[in-house]
């Protein structure tokens, strides 16, 4: 099985942190504020598709509201297969910086 | 994020809309709407309305970049698949393709024709302010019309009524000499007109100028064509040319060829005042002699306008009954001829070929449909892979069309082949000059690709309808059998294509009979081995020529008899006059026609006297001995015309001394005979010869020579007064050539559908005919059974064309005083001709499949 890339697990992991108000513009706000630089929102809508169809993430329709001009969102959660992926990459994660402390790069 | 929610702007949702249709982006623009809101909190609307446009564009962008992507790959994959298909069954291709190309090559001909003839007139400017003013006179069972109006008429016209801008007159000269040099030519096609001619109707302007080049007694216009003939390379403009060898004329312009698309056709222009020199009385009001045309302001009321001036001639003229009324020039050409101004006219043609053509299109697009719904079973599989591999309806909808537009296309290629072979024949029908660039014109190029799609469409409409309804389950598993359903529709098609024949057929003879008729019946004189040599009009020089003439021929061996008349017997029907009976007027109840011949007329002419005599040298002087026609003889009343004294016009008196048997003098087609006065009179425009039959080139020779001595500088001109007699029906006869070709082309169309559907009703009956040939049918026996349907179609078809057509043909006769009565042989045969064609286009496939091996047959899978 291959690995996430840095911005699927990026992904994934605002989708687990936002719990049930994961859509794309709120992942757009989280990743922006992790990685401290402004996402382009078609950045998100690609990725997203791309893990709902390896069966990483599952959809679902929210409820509409005003500042959506009455559009429901669509909401994402993530399933075993996404909670087992990143699993996988933190395992590999931490395999890789094992050993290496903090202060080792400054 | 910003509780206050404030909507980013429509238009650009509206766009988005107008590109993807579909309401699958709910979501996203959700997320838009949520981010602009953010974006309007952080860096003001104008930068967050931007961000919004730009998301929409993007994504319109990318929609549509795949939409167009794989609507180009479907399309490239149509047009593989219709390669394919055309390839592999050739003989269908071949068939549809044909079919196709015939009926759009015919179709584009006739549009040609059509376009050409809604043309006329309207390359004039002020075309729609132009009216010609027309003559009506009423009798009580009899209308008389005229397109010539007394002289003075467009001078009272222009000086009293304010709504006339303009009025122009112009008079034809008849046959005149035109000399140049050595150069010296008969020319019938010579006008005078009002100088303001030039400027109320747009004829272009090579040399001079068009504002004073008729100003001058002695002027002369004339066209590109004329200019070469007579000038050659020289410059005409300051030429002198001869008239008759009396009038000298300088030509101060030259304009180009008057436009086909004209009613006037002209090749020379004189002023009008030319015509009191040519001896015609120009200023009097009970004379007819000119065209007149008025140019009205914008805004006048025509049926108003039109009372007002329907009684000036009366007011003028107290003894006539002569009404008039006005005629838009651009209907002048459809909508009457010369005789009957109010006559339907060529719209009628244009009519039945825009309908005839329409028809020829209907059957080949039939053949389309029938053969690609008969057809159907070999596409029925790819269907299905295409249904199962997730193609919709509206995709295969989209395929068939195009292969039906596709074929279409490929048809069009043909037709414009064909255009190409068939326009010079029918050029020459037609007396017309179209070539290939006529299909260029705006209008046309418009019609041909609008026809084109439509014919497209229309084949491919149901093909597309049928073959996409096909559930691929019935398929796959081998259920359907196609070709089965939809056969009623094929049925039906196929009946309308055999009745439109059939319907075509049966007018093309009728129309055939009755020009049989019309040439064939009997005049009344003998029009055979006469031949008419036409002097100058009224020359003064004429009765001198005449008599050298007649000296000259009297030793010859070709000739029997010469005599000469003041008009054409085939214009007698349009000398009317008036004539008084015991001091009662005979011509306000029906017009009756005068004209003078010289001695032997009658007998030149095999004229039967019915009562009395001739005119003839033995009784003297003939002066005021008239001649009169059985019509007259009968409208007298009396028990014998033979005596009675006539007052024609004021003051002529004659008296009756002879009652000749009636002949026609017109055309049999317009008009009945009618009443007829003819006296002696010296004064004579043409000479008619009866001669020997046979050795016509040698008599012809002989007449020549004759000629050179009696008048040495005019040229010889000879008709044969038969031929004459043949062109007035020129029109019946074109119409009727046409038909007859059209007619061939609509019945080969529908053959070839026949013979595409019979070798498919074989094909699919392969299994049947075999069991039935091993069962002991006999040859003979299959060849019926397969060709009952057909046949049953053709019965049917007759059945339903038989009403129309007789209700249509009857109608057509109508519209002649002599005409033939339909027959219903003239039913029957068509029918047996259709049905004979229909066996022979069947008979290929069906014989060949019964003489089959029915091993072979059995065998097959």
């Amino acid at each position: 099985m291959k690995l996430l890339t840095r911005s699927e697990e990026y992904i994934l992991l605002a989708v687990w942190r936002l719990k049930d108000n994961a859509y794309s513009v709120s992942i757009l706000e989280q990743v922006s504020k992790v990685t401290g630089y402004k996402w382009q929102i078609g950045a998100i809508y690609i990725p997203l598709e791309k893990l709902r169809k390896k069966g990483y993430l599952r959809k679902y329709k929210g409820e509409p509201s005003a500042q959506r001009g009455g559009r429901s969102k669509r909401l994402y959660e993530l399933t075993d297969a996404g909670i087992k992926a990143l699993k996988e990459i933190r395992d590999v994660q931490d395999t890789v910086w094992a050993g290496v402390p903090k202060v080792a790069l400054d | 994020m910003t509780p206050i929610s404030s909507k980013p702007p429509r238009w650009v949702e509206l766009l988005l809309k107008a590109f993807c249709p579909k309401d699958k982006h709910r979501e996203i623009l959700g997320d838009f709407e949520e981010l602009y809101n953010a974006k309007i909190a952080k860096s003001g609307k104008l930068k967050a309305s931007l961000f919004y446009f730009l998301m929409i564009f993007q994504l319109i962008r990318s929609e549509s970049e795949l939409s167009i992507y794989w609507t180009f790959a479907m399309f490239r994959n149509y047009t593989t698949i219709a390669f394919r298909n055309l390839k592999r069954q050739k003989a269908y291709s071949i068939i549809n393709i044909s079919g196709l190309a015939l009926g759009l090559s015919v179709f584009l001909v006739l549009s040609v024709w059509v376009l050409h003839e809604l043309s006329y007139d309207r390359f004039h400017e002020k075309t729609s302010f132009i009216y010609r003013v027309n003559e009506i006179r009423h009798f009580p069972d009899d209308v008389q019309y005229s397109s010539r109006t007394p002289g003075p008429l467009s001078q009272v016209l222009k000086e009293t009524f304010p709504e006339v801008k303009e009025a122009v007159r112009f008079a034809w000269t008849g046959e005149r000499v035109i000399r140049y040099k050595d150069r010296v030519y008969y020319e019938n096609a010579i006008i005078t007109a009002d100088p303001e001619f030039l400027n109320m109707f747009t004829f272009s302007f090579i040399k001079g100028d068009k504002k004073n080049a008729l100003d001058q007694l002695y002027s002369m216009v004339i066209t590109e064509s004329i200019a070469d003939k007579y000038f050659g390379g020289e410059d005409p403009v300051g030429k002198v040319v001869s008239l008759d060898n009396r009038f000298d004329f300088t030509v101060t312009g030259v304009i180009e060829d008057v436009p086909s698309n004209s009613h006037v056709q002209f090749d020379m222009m004189v002023p009008f005042d030319i015509v009191e020199k040519l001896g015609w009385a120009a200023r009097v009001w009970n004379f007819s002699l000119a065209s007149t045309y008025i140019l009205l302001e914008n805004n006048v009321d025509i049926q108003e306008f039109e009372k007002k001036i329907a009684g000036i001639v009366k007011t003028h003229n107290t003894d006539t009954n002569i009404e008039l009324f006005l005629q838009p020039l651009d209907k002048i050409h459809l909508y009457s001829n010369f005789e009957n101004p109010r006559a339907k006219g060529r719209i009628l043609y244009v009519y039945v070929f825009s309908f005839v053509g329409i028809l020829i299109l209907l059957i080949a697009c039939i053949n389309f449909m029938n053969l690609s719904t008969a057809r159907s079973e070999h596409r029925a599989k790819e269907i299905s892979m295409r249904k199962v591999v997730g193609s919709s309806r509206r995709h295969l909808l989209r395929q068939f069309l195009f292969e039906a537009l596709f074929f279409a296309c490929v048809g069009l290629v043909f037709a414009l082949l064909l255009v190409q072979i068939f326009l010079p024949g029918f050029n020459e029908i037609t007396g017309e000059s179209f070539s290939l660039s006529n299909l260029t014109e705006g209008t046309l190029l418009l019609l041909i690709l609008g026809v084109t799609l439509m014919t497209g469409v229309l084949s491919g409409s149901y093909p597309a309808i049928f073959l996409s309804s096909f559930q691929p389950v019935d398929v796959l598993k081998g259920k359907l059998k196609a070709g089965s359903s939809g056969s009623r529709l094929r049925k039906t098609l196929v009946w309308i294509q055999m009745s439109v024949s059939i319907f075509l057929i049966i007018v093309t003879s009728v129309i055939y009979t009755q020009i049989d008729y019309l040439k064939n019946k009997e005049l009344g004189f003998d029009k055979e081995h006469v031949i008419s040599v036409p002097l100058g009009i009224a020359n003064t020089e004429n009765p001198q020529i005449y008599s050298r003439f007649k000296t000259e021929l009297t030793q010859n061996p070709h000739v029997q008899m010469v005599s000469a008349s003041f008009t054409h017997p085939s214009w007698f029907a349009t000398a009317a006059g008036q004539v008084r009976h015991k001091g009662r007027r005979l011509d306000e109840k029906i017009p009756i026609n005068i004209t003078s011949v010289d001695y032997d007329f009658i007998e030149t002419l095999k004229i039967k006297i019915l009562k009395g005599r001739s005119f003839s040298k033995d009784f003297g002087s003939e002066r005021g001995n008239l001649i009169v026609n059985e019509t007259f003889d009968k409208l007298i009343g009396a028990e014998s015309a033979i005596n009675e004294t006539l007052t024609i016009g004021n003051e002529y008196q004659g008296q009756i001394v002879g009652v000749m048997k009636d002949f026609h003098m017109e055309s049999v087609s317009t008009g009945k005979i009618g009443p007829l006065i003819l006296f002696l009179n010296p004064r004579i425009n043409y000479i008619f010869v009866r001669v020997n039959p046979g050795n016509v080139s040698s008599t012809l020779a002989s007449l020549e020579k004759a000629w050179e001595k009696a008048a040495p500088n005019l040229p010889f001109n000879a008709n044969f007064l038969d031929e004459e007699f043949d062109s007035l029906y020129q029109d019946v006869e074109r119409l009727g050539t046409i038909l007859r070709y059209f007619t061939y082309v609509a019945g080969f169309i529908a053959c070839l559908g026949l013979i595409g559907l019979a070798s498919f009703a074989t094909e699919k009956r392969t299994k049947e005919i075999g069991v039935r040939r091993v069962l002991g049918s006999s040859v003979g026996g299959i060849v019926v059974l397969l060709s009952r349907d057909f046949v049953r179609l053709v019965l049917v078809a007759n059945l339903c064309a038989w009403p129309f057509a007789w209700l249509v043909m009857q109608n057509w006769l109508q519209k002649f005083p002599y005409h033939v009565n339909l027959s219903w042989s003239t039913f029957i045969l068509s029918g047996l001709l259709a049905l004979i064609a229909t066996l022979g286009a069947v008979a290929f496939q069906t014989i060949r499949a019964s003489l089959a091996d029915p091993v072979h047959s059995l065998r097959y899978e």
